[in-house]
């Protein structure tokens, strides 16, 4: 297991060169113009050429990419062209509301999309399973900002349990809102997996031998059936995890929420390009180290997983 | 874990778990609480160009002479001024009480280090306008002098010599670009010499401004002012709903709701709202043409359904509350007139015109409207829509036909709205992004820069908007009137003629008010 993600954690070098390119052709591809951006509504070309001077805007853009990858390999993700602070302290900062969020919006997410799930195979073909499947479809298909403003509207306008917006720095409740705002569609996504999961599982040998056994339906679901039925539902859960660390640029928007995603868009809006490429190379490796977290989980949820891996290193 | 972070996490899960409670606004007096639509990029009095950013760098630093709040010209660190017969020679005699936040005394050295950071080259600030007409200062921003020759300082007194007269002068000395940070310190507005300094900020987040102890004029009636960062429209409503915010600057899209609100605080901005047209398109460089899309635009219909009235009509770019401003005659909606003038100027059935415009949904309903009127004109045109990053790149580069664009004043003054939108030295991001050009415009608006006489300097100005206007580089719409809402607990609220002048030293809150 430590040899596959040492293997992993190789290839994320030639990954992140591949990002940076990217990142960095992408930005130059943007219409717009940050010396502009930053000149404002009234300036005079001269100044305009003195900023692009000072932001090294005036080179040859190969000149300009190879000092960009030299600044990457020492560590250094750049200067914000708006701030002028350092692009990995301003990331810094924001990472752990966004992780916070994502953190929240997946734990609410994970404990009630299993527990649906799994309530609805129970019931499978009574009402309860018909419910539970309608209230997971109008989950995945409400977008975000329907449901940010609706919880919005009814949890701080009408019933003021929770205030509007803000980060928990101001007030702790300011989480809820924004985490059920995101839980509640991967909630639905995981609960519509887990049955569907479950019910493939359920057609198992082993499963059929616990019944036969004199196992209850309960105790063969929870617990032989479940941990292997899990499987992809991790992989639904890694990805969507990797997404919310990403930052989640309406959620974190509408309740002003001062995460990644915010800046994101910030820094897009402005063309300011190392805030850009840094939060696309930052996102990057968050996203590849999601995934092998997912990876591993696999193995210590699936012994079988665990045991083809062992048995490849040995042959 | 550190201990900190455990009794945060703590007070996190509590704060949790008391969900189901009432979330009850605090009903402290002592702070004031406001809503920004962003946060501002920089407190760089060298770099800050947005309106937010000015609202904050004019909390934090002054210049020698600040704003009031109806526009007029104060003291600030300059406790009194002369200015020679010629116009050229200005005298500053600072307050001798004037102290940052820190409580070191603020003097004429300080004046000087800020003044020559702006114009530094390094500094590379898109603002060196502002203080372009002091003698030397060209040759300084270039890097061909050391010093600034019309700038000296000695004990206590600042004396700035101009290479050319500039009426506006005071006005942009009291431009949050030329406000002072004391020598040495970061400019963030931690070391502050203006009212307030900043006591807490976390980007995208909120700024907390806590009264500067050592600021020599009037104290402020709050001791705070917290200033949330919301960027939704939506989201600063349901703040305002909920009585967490003291003054809510109300959004245009959600003026409807608020009307009839005993609450609600109005004036006329010192906005003008208009269609650019690039005349120096083959086509847009015939006035008939232009003056025919300015009769084929029924904007009092516009202004009307799209604004609800809450606009007055711009029959120039100069705003009616200002010297000279609102003298011209509209033009009449007039969709024959507009056909016989575009047969006129022999325009080909193939035209069509461009309109760029940023993707808000307002913009949208302009455009739209505009769009609809030109076709009953037998004008056919198509919307372009581009970020506003990407729309202005366009539009400096004359690359657009015709653009909805505003114009907001830096200092409350008719130049302000005439010499960088319509001299033809500004053309592209100087302001004149209609590139217009006139040889006889150019020579007035260079003399009313140059005349001091209020009279003759409003005559100018009001002959200058009415010729211009008659010439028609755009299709004139509207200066909107700014809403605002203020709380009953919020008393002495005057809303200001420019952000600069809006540092809510008059405010003070009553406790028994709801927010």
């Amino acid at each position: 297991m430590i040899g596959y993600a040492t293997r992993r954690l190789l290839l994320l070098a030639p990954v992140l060169l591949g990002v940076a390119a990217v990142a960095f052709v992408l930005s130059y591809l943007l219409p717009g113009d940050p010396a502009r951006a930053l000149a404002g509504e009234r300036y005079r070309e001269e100044d305009l050429a003195r900023i692009r001077h000072e932001l090294k805007l005036d080179r040859p853009l190969p000149v300009q990419f190879g000092s960009f990858v030299g600044r990457l390999v020492r560590g250094d993700l750049g200067t914000s062209f708006a701030t002028g602070r350092p692009v990995a302290q301003e990331l810094a900062e924001r990472f752990p509301r966004t992780l916070l969020l994502a953190t929240a919006s997946m734990g609410l997410a994970t404990f009630l999309g299993i527990a649906l799930g799994v309530a609805a195979l129970i019931a499978r073909g009574r009402f309860a399973d018909r419910l539970s499947m309608l209230l997971a479809l109008g989950g995945i298909s409400t977008p975000v900002f329907v449901s940010a403003i609706l919880l919005l509207w009814l949890f701080a306008l009408r019933l003021r349990w929770v205030p509007p917006s803000g980060y928990v720095d101001l007030d702790p409740r300011t989480l809820i809102l924004p985490a059920v705002t995101l839980g509640v569609r991967s909630a639905a996504v995981i609960a519509r997996m887990t049955r569907a999961s479950l019910l493939d599982v359920l057609g198992a040998d082993y499963v059929r031998t616990s019944r036969a056994k004199g196992l209850r339906e309960g105790a063969v679901v929870g617990r032989h059936a479940l941990r292997n039925a899990l499987v992809p539902v991790i992989t639904l859960i890694g990805l969507d995890f990797g997404s919310y660390l990403s930052g989640s640029v309406l959620t974190e928007s509408i309740f002003a929420w001062p995460g990644v995603g915010q800046y994101a868009l910030q820094a897009i809006l402005r063309r300011d390009f190392p805030a850009i490429q840094g939060t696309v190379l930052f996102l990057s490796v968050v996203f590849v180290l999601a995934n092998l977290a997912v990876d591993l989980a696999y193995g210590w949820l699936d012994p079988r997983i665990r045991h083809r891996l062992a048995a490849r290193r040995s042959a | 874990m550190s201990r900190s972070r455990a009794v945060r996490l703590l007070v996190l899960f509590a704060g949790l778990a008391l969900g189901g409670c009432q979330a009850t606004p605090d009903r402290d007096v002592s702070t004031l609480h406001l809503a920004w639509s962003s946060d501002p990029a920089t407190l760089d009095p060298a770099k800050v160009v947005d309106v937010v950013g000015a609202n904050a760098v004019s909390l934090v630093y002054q210049g020698l002479v600040a704003f009031r709040a109806d526009g007029t010209i104060g003291p600030a660190l300059a406790a009194r001024w002369t200015v020679s017969d010629d116009g050229l020679r200005y005298r500053f005699e600072l307050d001798p009480a004037a102290k940052d936040s820190a409580g070191r005394p603020v003097g004429a050295a300080d004046v000087v280090a800020s003044f020559r950071r702006l114009l530094a080259p390094e500094t590379a600030s898109p603002r060196t306008w502002v203080l372009e007409t002091i003698e030397g200062a060209e040759a300084f921003r270039r890097g061909e002098a050391d010093t600034i020759r019309g700038l000296t300082a000695e004990e206590g007194v600042v004396t700035i010599t101009l290479s050319r007269p500039a009426a506006a002068f005071l006005a942009l000395l009291a431009m949050p670009n030329a406000a002072v940070v004391p020598a040495g310190a970061e400019p963030d507005g931690t070391i502050a010499t203006g009212p307030w300094r900043v006591e807490e900020r976390v980007r995208d987040s909120h700024l907390t401004f806590a009264r500067n102890p050592h600021w020599s004029g009037p104290a402020p009636g709050v001791e705070r002012i917290a200033v949330r960062i919301l960027p939704e429209e939506f989201t600063r409503i349901a703040e305002w709903e909920t009585g967490r915010l003291d003054v809510l600057e109300v959004p245009s899209s959600q003026a409807d709701r608020f009307q009839g609100d005993p609450r609600l605080v109005r004036q006329v901005a010192l906005v003008t709202e208009y269609v650019g047209l690039n005349t120096e398109d083959p086509v847009l460089s015939d006035p008939r043409v232009r003056r025919a899309l300015n009769h084929a635009v029924n904007v009092d219909r516009i202004l009307a359904k799209v604004l609800g009235g809450r606009g007055v009509r711009a029959v120039g770019a100069v705003p009616p509350t200002l010297p000279g401003g609102g003298a011209g005659e509209p033009f009449e909606h007039d969709v024959a007139l507009a056909r016989r003038l575009l047969d006129e100027a022999n325009v080909p059935d193939s035209w069509e015109l461009e309109l760029w415009q940023r993707p808000s949904p307002f913009a949208s309903q302009v455009l739209e409207a505009v769009q609809a009127d030109l076709a009953e004109a037998g004008i056919r045109s198509v919307i372009r829509r581009r970020d506003w990053s990407a729309l202005k790149a366009s539009i400096d580069a004359g690359d657009t036909d015709a653009f909805f664009i505003n114009w907001y004043a830096d200092y409350p003054d008719p130049e302000n709205f005439l010499v960088p939108l319509f001299h033809s030295r500004n053309i592209g991001g100087g302001g004149n992004r209609a590139r217009y050009r006139r040889a006889d415009v150019d020579a007035d608006l260079d003399r009313l820069e140059r005349t001091a006489d209020p009279e003759a300097r409003a005559r100018l100005a009001e002959d200058l908007d009415v010729r211009i206007h008659a010439d028609a580089p755009w299709i004139y719409l509207w200066h909107p009137v700014q809403e605002s809402l203020v709380s009953d607990r919020v008393d002495g609220y005057r809303p200001s003629a420019v952000p600069a002048a809006e540092r809510w030293l008059d405010v003070r809150l009553r406790g028994d008010g709801s927010r």
